[in-house]
């Protein structure tokens, strides 16, 4: 099995996601550069992308790698709210769990992702 | 328990309110928002909260409290916030938007509300501490978005038209169907259509002040007062638009009485008055206007706390606050961000109330009066009457078998020989073609007297069979002012009304049905 998701790339923001190497069942994908407005129509697509995705390979775990990313302001931030909603959604045989990388020095993290994590406290954990 | 359908209701209205917050945010912290803005995004906010607390939505309720005060800290700032106070609010507005959408009875699984709080109650914090000038950021170069999110109305009057339009269109091809099935098929569909299109002109009165009534004597209880209704309410419709304002006159001036006016058992058995409060709400039709009362046996406007609280506001000066009448005194309760409460409670205190009632009302062309009573306070809101019937001239198509109309503000005057311009309206409306494809078919043309109306500088001639009688239409069917023609039932006959001055715009309203005006 394969991902099936083009890499974002090309403007503000870029994004590629992986089969994490020895771990079935486990989606990788790393952000960076700027999440703004500019970003947002592409994000969108490339997030939906990847819960498709996630919901085809069967994943347990997807990894969300904000380590580079530099900002996100709280249009983009929607998008990842209406994600989490969706695995939500999703049948409980289908539900995978998100880890976030956060990068203690990037300062706009701190309280996002804590607010993010809030829309699913069993699904997401926040590792630094 | 709060029934369904009115939860459902409660959901619908709320959607559409915290789509129409989101947007109004947007619109704020990009600095192009409207003048009002600030205003209407706190009366949404309070409304929701009101709406909240009445069906028992404790989360929703707790949310817009912190929306509120995240929005007043935003005013404060002039909208130069930091991202994380950006944050919080845009997730607080998703939140809201989440738990509206949960449907009832459903586990809060993974939703973390206090952890959620806290982050806001963080912001809120740091906000408040920082020093004036360090409040504000320097705000990231972005794009302007394109296209702003708006909220969907699904019972917004544009929409209503658009399904007017559509439903017309399927009128006027029964009219030229031939052959029993398609006629029969056209005619059924048509009338789905009219019925859903009526239902939509009208929403009932009585369930609505009901409901809030009851909301409200709940609400009572849970405050621990006792509230007994007295509710005289005629079957009376009012237009869609109508109903959305006096839903929101009426969970302001309802959760007043219980807030402001209604006094605990003790204090009423204490002034002497009967341990249960009474609000009684009673509907009074006039013609051309509906009038609400709402009165309760309370403890009444305090006056001089108005006058001591518009004084310390700066509003007037002591002098004329001393000599201000009972009338000017009570409009001051009107004023935007007025209230009497030194502190806010659950229920109100913000400021944010009548003003709102005001508001709702005069977009619908209505009103409200608040008077102090001998005992307690009464609020009367008046709006309009549907218009559901006009004057029309009536006659009949060149041939006799379709009833054409113009409207009243055409002045009719008869030719026994049509000139030569005249135009048959219903070539113009293409209800003729082969034998094959249309039942109606051109009539010999010595038989028609033409029709010539002027309206203003406007004249049109139009060929017709009959000669024209003023009567009365109701309007079933109502397309926009500026579409070509519409469904109007006079004396339960649907007829056509004609708007001659739009008839050449046929083409574009429908492509497939081009115009034939000379």
């Amino acid at each position: 099995m394969s991902i099936q998701l083009a890499k974002l790339s090309g403007g503000v923001i870029s994004a590629e996601a992986s089969l994490e190497a020895g771990s079935a069942g486990v989606l990788r994908v790393r952000f960076s550069g700027t999440a703004d407005l500019e970003a947002k129509a592409d994000l969108d697509v490339f997030v939906k992308g990847l819960h498709a995705e996630a919901v085809r390979l069967g994943a347990t775990r997807v990894i969300v790698d904000f380590r580079e990313l530099e900002f996100m302001n709280s249009s983009c931030f929607k998008i990842f709210v209406a994600w989490l909603a969706q695995v939500r959604d999703l049948d409980p045989t289908q539900q995978y769990r998100i880890h976030l990388l956060s990068n203690p020095n990037q300062l706009w993290q701190r309280r996002s992702l804590a607010a993010l994590s809030c829309f699913a406290v069993d699904l997401v954990a926040i590792e630094t | 328990m709060v029934p369904e359908e009115l939860l459902e209701r409660f959901r619908t209205l709320s959607l559409e309110r915290i789509g129409r917050v989101e947007a109004t945010w947007n619109s704020l912290v990009q600095h192009v928002a409207a003048e009002d803005a600030a205003r209407q995004i706190s009366r949404d906010v309070h409304t929701l909260k009101g709406d909240a607390a009445i069906v028992g939505a404790l989360e929703v309720h707790i949310l817009c409290q912190k929306l509120e005060d995240l929005l007043l800290l935003a005013e404060d700032l002039h909208y130069e916030i930091s991202e994380d106070f950006e944050l919080v609010v845009t997730m607080a507005i998703q939140f809201v938007g989440m738990l509206l959408r949960k449907k009832r009875g459903a586990p809060m699984t993974g939703l973390d509300l206090p952890g959620f709080v806290r982050q806001v109650d963080d912001v809120l914090r740091e906000s408040r501490a920082l020093p004036t000038s360090s409040r504000g950021r320097a705000r990231r170069a972005t794009s302007r978005p394109t296209a702003q999110d708006t909220p969907r109305d699904r019972l917004s009057e544009p929409t209503r038209q658009r399904l007017a339009t559509s439903a017309t269109a399927v009128f006027l091809e029964y009219l030229s169907a031939r052959g029993t099935s398609s006629r029969s098929r056209l005619r059924a569909v048509w009338q789905t259509l009219k019925q859903e299109l009526m239902q939509m002109q009208i929403a009932e009165l009585r369930p609505l002040l009901e409901y809030h009534a009851r909301a409200a004597a709940d609400l009572a209880t849970g405050v621990g007062k006792q509230l007994s209704l007295e509710l005289e309410l005629a079957d009376a419709v009012v237009d869609p638009r109508v109903a959305e304002a006096i839903d929101v006159a009426a969970v302001h001036v309802m959760r007043n009485a219980v807030d402001h006016g209604i006094e605990p058992p003790s204090a009423r058995v204490g002034a002497g008055k009967p341990a249960n409060g009474t609000l009684r709400v009673r509907t009074v039709e006039s013609s051309g206007s509906i009038a609400i009362h709402v009165e309760d046996d309370g403890r009444g406007i305090d006056l001089e706390a108005v006058r001591q609280r518009a004084v310390a506001r700066g509003v007037i000066d002591a002098a004329r606050a001393a000599a201000a009448t009972e009338a000017e005194l009570i409009e001051l309760v009107f004023m935007p961000g007025f209230s009497t409460r030194t502190t806010v409670t659950e229920l109100s205190g913000r400021g944010v109330g009548m003003d709102a009632v005001r508001s709702a009302l005069a977009r619908v062309g209505g009103s409200v009066r608040v008077e102090k009573r001998p005992v307690g306070t009464g609020v009367t809101f008046a709006v309009p009457a549907p218009v559901r019937h006009i004057h029309v001239y009536q006659f009949l198509a060149p041939g006799g078998a379709v009833s054409l109309a113009v409207s009243a503000r055409w002045t009719p005057a008869v030719e026994q020989v049509p000139r030569d311009d005249a135009v048959d309206p219903l070539h113009t409306i293409q209800l003729y073609g082969s034998s094959r494809q249309t039942a109606v078919q051109p009539p010999s043309p010595m038989r028609d007297v033409g029709l010539r109306l002027r309206w203003g500088f406007l004249e049109i001639s139009l060929r017709s069979s009959t000669e024209p009688r003023l009567v009365m239409a109701e309007r079933i069917c109502p397309t926009p002012d500026d579409h070509p023609v519409e469904v109007v039932s006079i004396d339960g006959q649907e007829t056509l009304l004609l708007r001659p001055e739009h008839l050449s715009e046929l083409a574009s309203a429908w492509p497939g049905r081009s115009a034939a005006v000379h």
